[in-house]
């Protein structure tokens, strides 16, 4: 797929989706200097969704000390939710971005480095909903234990690292 | 792969996306539905959230022996959450302690260990807690959440029928406070 096809073609949802289904277009698409900082936009907005619908309870408990009580009653739990949201994206992106522009070579270009990291990063989001929905749904609140934690965390990487490897080819493809 | 069939795929992964989200949030909403007690915020003047947790003994190992707030009606139960890492938390579980001594039996210091079992038992074992009075349990994780533990020391004072009479959410004055409210709830008759 082109970039200047789809530039300003897919939404938000759609380049989500590109990530998981199509990498390679949805690197290729974050790498065009016209969509230069959407990527980074996307994986913060898909955190605020993270952050709403699985730290849901987390959020609530916290409105309501902060409610009833105080702010600085309420500001852990709120803290705990969001760093439970956005840690495990936040810190794959800070690790892939120096690795594809490292491996980039010549064409390394941190800024479109660190979009296509932002790509790859949209993969352990994802892993961490659906990990908090199967966690919540068919472990009955029990938490998916040490050996599915660590199964997220494989898969997460694995997949992610399989997306920051294609992402080092698109950087390296630069003209 | 066509430019056509990379956007079909990612149209369809990200309806997917959507509907796992959606989902998501269903489920919460149900359980907060379900659970509404457990996330209004705690205050004094509730009645306590049951508690039924294992004590820990030699290694941090259980005893068998379970505490539970319907087995000490009539006593006035004061719940330290803490873990062992927790600076203040190893400040205050020795006052509250060495204060329980002075209450005897009329009042009890429950100790809730929220990390390492067997490093807690070695700290309540140790010279920081001579001369206190303790009982270390482990949390069951349900325990922490019912009691809306976010800081550490996490202090609630419980009267002899079992309603909540402060709450001390961190810093080192929960203790000094806890004290205080024990030293009130024995005064009454």
């Amino acid at each position: 797929m082109s970039a200047r096809a789809i530039a300003g073609g897919p939404g938000f949802l759609e380049r989500w989706g590109l990530a998981l289904a199509a990498p390679r277009a949805a690197l290729r698409l974050a790498d065009d200097p016209a969509a230069s900082g959407r990527a980074a936009g996307d994986l913060l907005r898909a955190i605020v969704v993270v952050l709403i619908v699985a730290h849901t309870r987390e959020l609530v408990a916290a409105a309501w000390i902060a409610g009833a009580v105080s702010w600085r009653d309420a500001w852990p739990g709120l803290m705990r939710a969001v760093s439970g949201a956005a840690m495990f994206g936040l810190v794959f992106v800070v690790v892939a971005t120096p690795v594809v522009s490292l491996c980039a070579g010549a064409r390394r270009h941190l800024g479109r480095d660190f979009d296509l990291g932002c790509v790859a990063a949209l993969v352990p989001v994802t892993v961490s909903l659906v990990a908090t929905l199967v966690a919540r749904t068919a472990f009955a609140d029990g938490g998916l234990g040490p050996t599915g934690r660590a199964l997220v965390l494989l898969t997460a990487l694995g997949w992610s690292g399989a997306i920051t490897a294609l992402a080092i080819a698109e950087a390296r493809r630069r003209s | 792969m066509t430019d056509q069939a990379a956007r079909r795929r990612g149209r369809r992964a990200g309806v997917a996306i959507a509907l796992l989200a959606a989902a998501t949030l269903l489920v919460n909403l149900v359980w907060i539905a379900g659970h509404v007690d457990w996330l209004r915020p705690l205050e004094a003047g509730r009645p306590a959230p049951v508690v039924d947790l294992p004590v820990l003994g030699a290694g941090g190992a259980p005893t068998g022996e379970r505490v539970t707030l319907a087995g000490r009606r009539g006593k006035v139960v004061v719940l330290e959450f803490w873990a062992t890492w927790c600076g203040p938390c190893k400040a205050s579980l020795p006052r509250l302690g060495r204060a329980a001594r002075q209450w005897g039996d009329a009042a009890e210091v429950v100790a809730v260990n929220l990390d390492d079992r067997a490093l807690a038992r070695a700290f309540v074992d140790g010279d920081t807690m001579r001369g206190a009075r303790v009982t270390l349990v482990a949390d069951d994780g349900d325990a922490a959440s019912r009691y809306q533990v976010g800081t550490i020391p996490h202090v609630v004072v419980i009267d002899r029928d079992g309603v909540v009479r402060m709450v001390g959410r961190g810093g080192a004055a929960a203790a000094a406070e806890a004290e205080r409210a024990v030293a009130r709830l024995l005064a009454a008759p």
